[in-house]
């Protein structure tokens, strides 16, 4: 008799301790999902304030050299036409005339540029006008200095492609990479690559500049500096790979997954 | 006199339905009062059973002289959990699991067994059934809510609470279900541990549906605002 109570009261005992584990066990994995989802929150929150920093930063970048072009190329240029038209001679009819063409060809220049700078602004609307056609924009304007010579290649997948987010942040990269060499590489030939297989987007920029010992620590002077350019890849999913050797030039690949 | 309906199942199950009462007062949902009408209905038959367990004690011809009242009372805690599933499940599962395979199941079980040996008798198979039943859908809700994504505070949760209750209680009266044949050939007057087994699981049972209404009422809307 006491065999089988004994035996039915431990097995109860037994089956009541599955429920309470399976409980137990349902609360600390809720737990662990609470803690994931705030996780989540946390990094789109991050995600979106990097993405409004970008967003700024672009348009920063977009002011400064459009400041900068206005002041030193479309100023100079629109001074000098005052100048020479000023100096016209109504009397003599053919210097008159000689400096009627030297305007007529300074201004063509000025509205040439302020064209150039037009695109510049389009290209800061990443989201009307697409990645590849914004750096286009962007390669246009610093082919116009007539320091660099740069080879574009986009593949054609990309624009089917998009995502506005990554775009805005390749955009950024770019943009930065861009005024490293400016500044920094004392580069001729740049060659930018974007291309676009098995859902990642690839962009490579390479140039022919001064370099520097890539195994070392960067110099601090890199404008935004190489480690940020690995963050803002890290941001969406990328990572970004640079090689550089002094007096070999640069080359920068990032690599992200697209769309 | 009065004092011996006051059992602890009787006062598990009262004490739960006051907590219905109070918390569910001015709940609209149809839910609230199913749940309330059901535990009426438990703690009426709970009630009943005392008396009738006394005045009929020297009854011989049957072992079980107030059995016949569960095994109505089986009928409204078919109907009833079957019907707070419905809310609790999805609406594909519900469909298959309990109307297409459990709920016709139960039914011709239980007309089975009436058959067989009347009302008198303990319908032991139409009970290990509807524990089945009631396990799967407990785990299947638990399973769900394991997958979902949102955000829940499960220890304010109404929902988890009751069917915290409901998997413990019938998880719990499985060995009981199981050895039922045995313990009614070995020990056929004396079977008080089966009494406190109950008690445990009927203490467990009515104390997390009261937290539940608790929860419900309180801990969940203050939650939610």
């Amino acid at each position: 008799m006491a065999d089988i109570s004994g035996l039915v009261i431990v097995s109860t005992i037994i089956f009541l301790i599955a429920p309470a584990f399976i409980i137990v066990y349902i609360f600390v994995y809720n737990q662990r999902k609470k803690r994931h989802i705030l996780e989540k929150q946390q990094m789109q929150l991050t995600f979106a304030s990097e993405l409004t920093k970008t967003q700024l930063e672009v348009q920063e970048q977009t002011m400064q050299t459009i400041g900068a072009d206005l002041h030193d190329n479309i100023g100079q240029l629109l001074s000098l036409t005052s100048l020479t038209l000023n100096s016209i001679e109504l009397d003599n009819k053919a210097k008159a005339r000689q400096k009627i063409d030297d305007s007529i060809d300074l201004t063509l220049r000025s509205i040439k540029e302020m064209r150039l700078l037009g695109h510049l602004l389009q290209g800061d609307q990443l989201v009307a006008v697409g990645l590849v056609e914004a750096i286009r924009q962007l390669v246009s304007w610093m082919e116009r200095s007539g320091r660099f010579e740069i080879i574009y290649t986009a593949g054609d997948e990309i624009a089917a492609n998009r995502n506005a987010d990554k775009d805005l942040i390749i955009f950024r990269i770019t943009q930065e990479v861009f005024n490293n060499i400016i500044k920094h590489a004392a580069a001729t030939e740049i060659t930018v690559d974007l291309d676009y297989a098995e859902g990642a987007l690839e962009l490579r920029i390479a140039d022919n500049g001064v370099g520097f010992a890539a195994d070392e620590a960067p110099p601090a002077r890199h404008g935004m500096g190489l480690q940020n350019i690995r963050k803002r890849a890290g941001i969406i999913g990328g990572e970004a790979a640079i090689a550089s050797n002094v007096g070999q030039g640069t080359q920068i690949i990032v690599s992200i997954p697209y769309p | 006199m009065i004092l011996q309906y006051f059992t602890i199942n009787t006062c598990a199950e009262l004490i739960c339905l006051i907590a219905a009462l109070i918390s569910l007062e001015k709940n609209r949902l149809w839910t609230s009062w199913f749940v309330i009408f059901f535990l009426f209905i438990t703690v009426a038959a709970e009630m009943a059973a005392i008396p009738i367990k006394i005045n009929y004690l020297k009854d011989t011809k049957h072992n079980l002289p107030n059995i016949w009242l569960y095994n109505l009372l089986l009928v409204f805690q078919v109907a009833f959990y079957n019907v707070i599933f419905s809310v609790l499940l999805d609406k594909k599962i519900y469909t298959v699991l309990i109307l297409l395979i459990f709920f016709p199941l139960l039914s011709v079980f239980y007309i089975y067994e009436i058959s067989q040996h009347g009302l008198f008798e303990y319908n032991e198979l139409t009970n290990s059934i509807f524990s089945v039943e009631i396990v799967l859908c407990s785990l299947i809700f638990y399973y769900n809510l394991f997958q979902s994504d949102a955000n829940i505070k499960l220890g304010i949760y109404p929902e988890f609470w009751f069917v915290a209750g409901v998997l413990f209680f019938f998880f719990g009266s499985t060995v009981l279900n199981l050895f039922y044949d045995s313990i009614k050939r070995i020990l056929p007057h004396n079977k008080h541990f089966v009494g406190y087994i109950y008690n445990v699981l009927n203490i467990l049972l009515y104390g997390f549906w009261s937290y539940s209404f608790i929860c419900r009422k309180w801990l969940w809307r203050i939650s939610a605002a």
